[in-house]
């Protein structure tokens, strides 16, 4: 079934989001790279 | 370690008190421009969406804390609605659904983690300019409902709990791990919605996984030699992987077709009470006669 109705449409899986994933999608391109950086960075201070 | 009777609401306010002074530190920070980072890791086998204290909800709390600020990362480990029935699959499903537009909400993991009853709620507020960690933490037996962790009606569940917080200057081998685990998690969720080639290998992998339980199936069921304990495994098996299967559809971007493959999935079997299939996970060596005991 996943192979038949899901994969298929993986390329333009955008398309078939819902509200809550549309804001979440926009959330991510908002915050998710300055998340990461900042992680990355108090992890590896702290490592010293 | 302390316990909440069931006439009690110390665990609720507890916890309560851990987002308030969550929400604080974040507000005073933000107020003064300073370099910070939070994170509020919260995991719970169930969540319901109206769990009160004093006529404030415990969800929207949690929601206000993360709007103070975008360096606040909500990271939410939970069951998937689907593996619920009733009021309870609906009310799950209501408080999962207030946090998936703000926080990365993780229900499937690729270890091939069964059921996550791991229930806590941790804070980190990493501030660069004062140059230290506020930190704390809620642990407990309790799930986020109403009488896991109040007293509704006097008729409330008897559990036990721990709620802590303090300032650091330096984070623990332990903190870090959380952390690492946080990070872990919101590459990973942001790497389904944002590289394709990663989804389609999520979802591969997982249809390999049910391939190869499908096929080893099919062997022992052709093999004379193929023991009841072996048959027994293969069905609880099949059982989780049709379950799991429910959490990555759920996990996965997509709702418009993946809601659609849900509901034919429930129509042709619902997905096996995650809690009893828990008690039919065995050491081979039972196998048969736990396989005996069902027959």
């Amino acid at each position: 079934m996943l192979k038949n109705e899901y994969e298929p449409f993986i390329e333009k899986i955008s398309d078939y989001l819902d509200e809550d994933e549309i804001k979440f999608s926009e959330f991510l391109k908002k915050n998710n790279e300055k998340h990461v950086d900042s992680l990355h960075k108090i992890i590896e201070s702290q490592d010293k | 370690m302390r316990i909440k009777q069931p006439d009690s609401d110390n665990a609720l306010e507890s916890l309560m008190n851990e987002v308030d002074h969550a929400h604080e530190r974040l507000t005073n920070c933000v107020s003064k421009d300073h370099d910070i980072t939070a994170v509020l890791y919260l995991s719970s086998l169930i969540i319901m969406p109206d769990v009160v204290f004093n006529g404030r909800k415990l969800l929207q709390g949690l929601s206000n804390t993360i709007s103070v600020s975008p360096n606040c990362i909500c990271v939410v480990r939970t069951t998937t609605p689907t593996y619920f029935t009733g009021h309870m699959r609906t009310r799950h499903k209501r408080a999962v659904d207030s946090l998936r537009n703000k926080c990365y909400v993780i229900m499937y993991s690729k270890n091939k983690e069964f059921l996550n009853h791991a229930k806590f709620f941790i804070h980190y507020h990493i501030c660069q300019s004062e140059g230290n960690v506020h930190y704390g933490h809620f642990y407990g037996s309790t799930n986020l409902t109403q009488a896991g962790l109040g007293n509704p009606r006097n008729n409330g569940n008897y559990e036990e709990f721990e709620a802590y917080h303090s300032i650091k200057y330096k984070l623990s081998w332990s903190d870090k791990e959380y952390l690492k685990e946080v990070l872990e998690l919101i590459v990973h969720k942001a790497s389904l919605y944002t590289d394709r080639r990663y989804l389609a290998r999520h979802v591969l992998d997982h249809e390999l996984q049910l391939e190869d339980l499908l096929s080893s199936t099919h062997s022992s069921e052709e093999n004379r030699d193929s023991t009841l304990g072996e048959f027994y495994e293969s069905y609880v098996n099949l059982m989780a992987a049709y379950s799991q299967t429910f959490a990555m559809l759920d996990e996965i971007p997509g709702k418009k077709i993946t809601n659609r493959i849900i509901e034919k999935l429930t129509q042709e079997t619902r997905p096996a009470d995650p809690l009893e299939l828990e008690m039919m996970y065995i050491d081979p060596e039972y196998t048969e006669s736990a396989a005996k005991t069902l027959a």
